[in-house]
This record gives C-alpha cells, structure tokens and sequence, in this order.
C-alpha cells in the first residue's frame, strides 16, 4: 500500500516511537525478570 | 490514513492488494481462511514470533547486558577512586595477623580500614592482565548480583597481598564478559591487582580445566601468595569451569 506523500513522516515517526517503546519493554522484560527472576545461571 | 485514488484496485482484479488499510492487513491467503488450516496458520504464526523473541533474547545476553555492567563499572572505578584517595589521606591500622602458619614471606602489608571488609557489592580491586587487555574493579561477593557488576572476590579467602589463596571469580560472556580471553593466559603471564594498599603482582603458574564440583581449587594455600582466577568453561557452557592459577611476585608497590 503507497500512502500519500504528505503521510509518510507522520507514520515513519509513529512507528519509530513504537519502535523504542518496545525494545526499551523487551531489554527491561530480558533483564529484570528473565535474567533476574528466571534464570539463575552464571555464563 | 491518506490512500491515493489512484491506489484503489477492486480485490477481484487483484485479491493481494486491496485498497484500505484494514483489508490490507487482513487479507490472507484463500487457503488459510476455513477451519483447522487456520488455526494451524495461527500457531505457524505464533512459533515465528517466538522465534524472533528467542533470537533477540541471545543477542540481548550477548550484547545487551554489557550495558549494565559497563554502567556498574564506571560507578565501581569512581568509588574504588575515591578508596584510594581516602586511604592516602587516613592513618593506617594493621590487619589482624592471618590464621596461616608464617612462612618466609615478606610481613604482609598495613592495611587501612577501608580495605579490611568491603561490604557486599563494593568495589575491592583494581584488577589488570595486559596480555589479554583486562581491566576492571573487582567487587566483593560472588553472588549473581556482584558478578553482574564484574568479577567478584569470594568472600572469606585472603585479600590480596595476604597469606593464603586470594580468589576472583568472573564471567565468561554476557555482562562485559571480563575473563572471555582468559584461555589465552599461560604459565609466566603477568596479573596486576590494585588495592588500597598497594599494587601486587602476580606470575601465572597453571592453567586448568575442572568440574564444577571440584571445589578444591578455591582452598587456602597457607604459607603461599596465590591468586585464582575462575570462569565457566567452555565459552557461552557452565558445564566446565577455567581455573588460572597465579603466585604473587614481590612485594606491594605503591600505586602510580
């Protein structure tokens, strides 16, 4: 699907808010209850 | 969202590409439209996302925990800084007489209160192997919590420059990955610990590989000056563990 030329900033910035959002959700998830909670290893 | 006129296609003439934004992202395929197809598309779907997260998990434990540790460090090097300049202000009192008997060993070093018992997490030694360009400010402890922040000194055997088996445990990968080289030491090779008290070297004697039981490799040694180095082996397994054993050189220099 092409978008109007005038749309496309607009969506490109939205997708890179969610973008961060969810990669800082993701390394918070990894580190805080995987790393910390879940896995007791020691590599 | 704005579609182009232009962008409108019946989805007779064209059954990929419709013309609004929902049809676009609904569309699928005929054959996964009706009964168990679908739901076999839907875990097919879900096993792919797992995938994904599973792949970003291994590059978060690789790549992304360095982030944590590099911050700690930078914190432990300020703190382990300001021990120093504490330490050459403060008058200094000497440790307890070690329980080791004496040996021929230079009297071990004045000590000052600072260095005595570091509290669990805080910065201990400065702890520098050129040959495979190590670095860091060794905590005390060895619990998951200290080592995340960098190697860790177990609590109990002797600091460094006393009597006894000094022990430093570190890890192989994730969280700066400090001993991911330490392979590479051989017999001979140079270990530089920084305490408060002074520089201390030490000269490799062996390297070996145990199993995690055999714990021995941690004991005293009385009436010697040994460092031990221990990480998992092998690189990204904690079935084996890497012991690299060392024996002081000389006495404490004062730090430059």
């Amino acid at each position: 699907m092409r978008l109007a030329p005038r749309a496309r900033p607009a969506r490109v910035a939205v997708f890179a808010v969610y973008a961060v959002v969810a990669t800082m959700i993701l390394l918070l998830f990894f580190e805080f209850v995987v790393n910390r909670k879940l896995l007791p290893s020691n590599f | 969202m704005a579609v182009e006129p232009s962008e409108q296609v019946s989805e007779a003439s064209d059954p990929t590409f419709s013309h609004t934004r929902d049809e676009f992202w609904e569309w699928q395929p005929r054959f996964v439209r009706r009964g168990w197809r679908r739901v076999v598309h839907r875990i097919g779907q879900a096993f792919m996302v797992a995938g994904v997260l599973v792949l970003l998990f291994v590059a978060y434990e690789l790549w992304g925990t360095n982030f944590w540790t590099k911050r700690a460090q930078s914190r432990l090097r300020n703190e382990f800084q300001d021990k120093i300049t504490q330490v050459t202000r403060a008058p200094t009192t000497t440790l307890p007489p070690s329980t080791a008997p004496r040996s021929t060993l230079p009297p071990e070093p004045e000590l000052p209160d600072a260095m005595l018992l570091p509290a669990q997490g805080e910065a201990l030694a400065r702890l520098q192997i050129q040959k495979i360009g190590v670095d860091v400010i060794v905590v005390e402890g060895v619990d998951p919590g200290a080592l995340r922040d960098g190697p860790g000194h177990y609590p109990g055997t002797p600091l460094p420059g006393q009597d006894g088996n000094v022990v430093v445990s570190g890890h192989r990968t994730t969280y700066g990955a400090p001993f991911h080289n330490i392979d590479k030491l051989a017999e001979g090779d140079t270990i530089t610990v920084d305490t408060p008290s002074g520089s201390y070297q030490y000269r490799v004697k062996w390297t070996r590989v145990v199993a995690p039981q055999q714990v021995d490799v941690v004991d005293s040694t009385p009436g010697l000056r040994e460092l031990t180095l221990t990480t998992c082996h092998p690189k990204f397994s904690a079935s084996q563990r890497l012991i690299i054993r060392a024996e002081q050189v000389g006495e404490a220099r004062p730090l430059s």
